[in-house]
């Protein structure tokens, strides 16, 4: 990767240390008064965007230039836009917003989804002996890979929802206006810096199937104002599909009554290591989400995240429970067996480690080091906890000096 | 007004690691019934070992009995200690207590055999599984008891 995705301003960042603190991996320094990211560490959850006063954080989005490239742009309305529709007209709206940014077609998300929870309830039918982790969010996959990797072989095997509708949409679009798949541009509005970052750097494939991605809150500040209407249109949208938008979306989907659902990525590590220990219950999978309430809570979404679910709930219960349009059995013919699942075996993380020897003595300097600090985790040094920057210090990016409790009292 | 809690709350609590050059010993005080910082120890001493790079699944099997080990030193014990010691030939995790002891130690080692209290049933702990499991993850298993306390030392060769 030539550059990074997350970078920051430095004439906005005042070196609070707010996003360090919120941060689950402890990949964030305060290195020079400025943050500093290691990226190897990070899981790309978006707390540190979310947690930062001064929007010091950027995420650089792709240009709209690059739509005059394909012949027929598609935009993939994400499923955080359920969380700012309470109704049909606000759902036609939405997709009125992405015409009028130039976009020829509207896939929505619902749909896959909608199949997604078959799959899943079909797969899961079986007794298991262990619980499976729904693969909706990219950090969750991310956490895993790097803090649990003996975990890894209880991934479900689907691919991202926004992968599977790409795959839909290129081909569905191509055969509509008579042009090559490779004319037809698909473009994603990501919710949450998670899928953006899963779309740069695929997880369990080569290559994203989707071609350019923007920001949620680039689009759709102006939802309230473009009201107007130009002409109606048909929308299609799901019932179950649309409850997937948010969490619990596994109980209220299928028939799976032993799950576990979990979301704010703090109690997702929570409860990944009482997995990790086998001191749950038993259960058949376990849905988690980085972000509060799921994929509407996204960091780049603009509702609050419990309005938004309530807003989901809103609108799948005016769609019909039994019928669905006619979009969700039709868009079957346009998707293979393999579409559904990724293509590539997701790797663990292999470091190269020094012998244990040395990992021992490093180990004990780091101990020794830490009877030194005062231990109260201020975060003033810039280092997350006391213990981060006695490690900070073996590894020569700090001094003992950094200490503002031990620089104080001498 | 504020009323001072605490004078000074300690983040990590290891109590005191003895420094040898090519071994590293840690040492984690156990409170009896301290159910919330319960785990606490053995999630302390996987992360170290994750940080180390040793074989995850090894990794794992040491995580699940040093938890074993810290939970019945909670629910069962006066109080005692749980020490990890590692070098570069093995991983030693030992339990120590300060009583009461098992009166039967080839009854405690049957699987679902249980003197867990009702309080932790009721947390979900108890099943009698505790003894057999760690016996069965570990490489070397000893256990000895008498009134004053009991001593279990499991070893893991690398």
């Amino acid at each position: 990767m030539g550059k990074h995705l997350v970078d920051i301003y430095p004439e906005r960042c005042s070196a609070c240390t707010r996003c360090m603190r919120v941060c689950p991996v402890e990949a964030l320094r305060i290195i020079d008064q400025k943050v500093a990211l290691k990226h190897d560490l990070c899981i790309y959850c978006g707390n540190c965007i979310s947690g930062c006063h001064k929007s010091a954080f950027k995420v650089t989005s792709d240009s709209f230039a690059e739509l005059n490239n394909y012949k027929v742009n598609v935009a993939i309305l994400p499923l955080a836009s359920y969380g700012m529709i309470t109704d049909h007209k606000e759902h036609q709206l939405c997709y009125q917003t992405l015409y009028n940014f130039g976009f020829d077609e509207v896939y929505d998300l619902s749909i896959v989804t909608h199949h997604l929870a078959e799959k899943i309830n079909e797969m899961l039918k079986a007794e298991v002996n262990h619980p499976y982790f729904l693969t909706q969010c990219p950090t969750i996959i991310r956490l895993i890979k790097q803090n649990y990797p003996t975990l890894m072989d209880y991934l479900l095997p689907f691919d991202f929802p926004f992968e599977i509708g790409a795959k839909i949409a290129r081909k569905k679009f191509s055969a509509k206006y008579g042009v090559s798949p490779e004319e037809v541009g698909i473009s994603y509005i990501s919710e949450c810096l998670s899928n953006f970052v899963a779309i740069k750097e695929p997880i369990g494939k080569k290559r994203s199937n989707i071609d350019h991605v923007f920001l949620f809150h680039d689009i759709f500040k102006s939802i309230i104002k473009t009201n107007e209407l130009k002409k109606p249109f048909e929308v299609g949208a799901s019932y179950k599909g649309v409850l997937y938008a948010k969490s619990e979306a596994i109980p209220r989907t299928t028939e799976i009554k032993e799950y576990i659902t979990v979301d704010g990525i703090n109690h997702v590590t929570d409860l990944f290591e009482k997995v990790y220990l086998n001191t749950i219950p038993k259960v058949k999978i376990i849905e988690a989400y980085s972000c509060t309430s799921g994929c509407v809570g996204g960091n780049f979404a603009l509702e609050n995240p419990f309005i938004a679910k309530w807003r989901v709930m809103h609108y799948a219960n005016t769609l019909s429970k039994e019928e669905s349009p006619n979009d969700v059995a039709e868009d079957l013919k346009w998707i293979d067996y393999h579409d559904w699942f990724f293509t590539e075996t997701i790797e663990s993380m292999n470091k190269d480690m020094p012998p244990l020897t040395e990992s021992i003595r490093r180990m004990n300097k780091i101990h020794q080091i830490l009877a030194k600090l005062p231990q109260i985790d201020c975060c003033a040094c810039g280092s997350p906890t006391c213990r981060a920057l006695a490690e900070d210090i073996v590894d020569g990016i700090k001094t003992l000096n950094d200490c503002v409790v031990i620089h104080s009292s001498r | 007004m504020w009323k001072v809690i605490s004078k000074r709350h300690k983040s990590s609590h290891v109590d005191g690691v003895v420094i040898l050059s090519e071994k590293l010993v840690l040492n984690y005080p156990i409170r009896q019934d301290d159910y919330v910082n319960g785990g606490k120890a053995s999630s302390e001493i996987k992360r170290i070992l994750t940080e180390f790079g040793l074989n995850q699944n090894l990794i794992r099997k040491i995580a699940i009995s040093t938890y074993e080990a810290e939970m019945n030193l909670v629910i069962h014990s006066y109080g005692g200690e749980l020490i990890c010691e590692i070098d570069d030939q093995k991983i030693c995790i030992i339990s120590m207590d300060q009583g009461p002891g098992i009166a039967n130690i080839e009854q405690a080692m049957q699987p679902g055999f249980s003197t867990a209290n009702e309080k932790a049933r009721e947390m979900g702990f108890g099943a009698g599984m505790g003894l057999p499991n760690m016996k069965k993850n570990s490489d070397q298993f000893t256990i000895e008891s008498s009134e004053s306390g009991t001593r279990i030392d499991m070893c893991y060769f690398l």
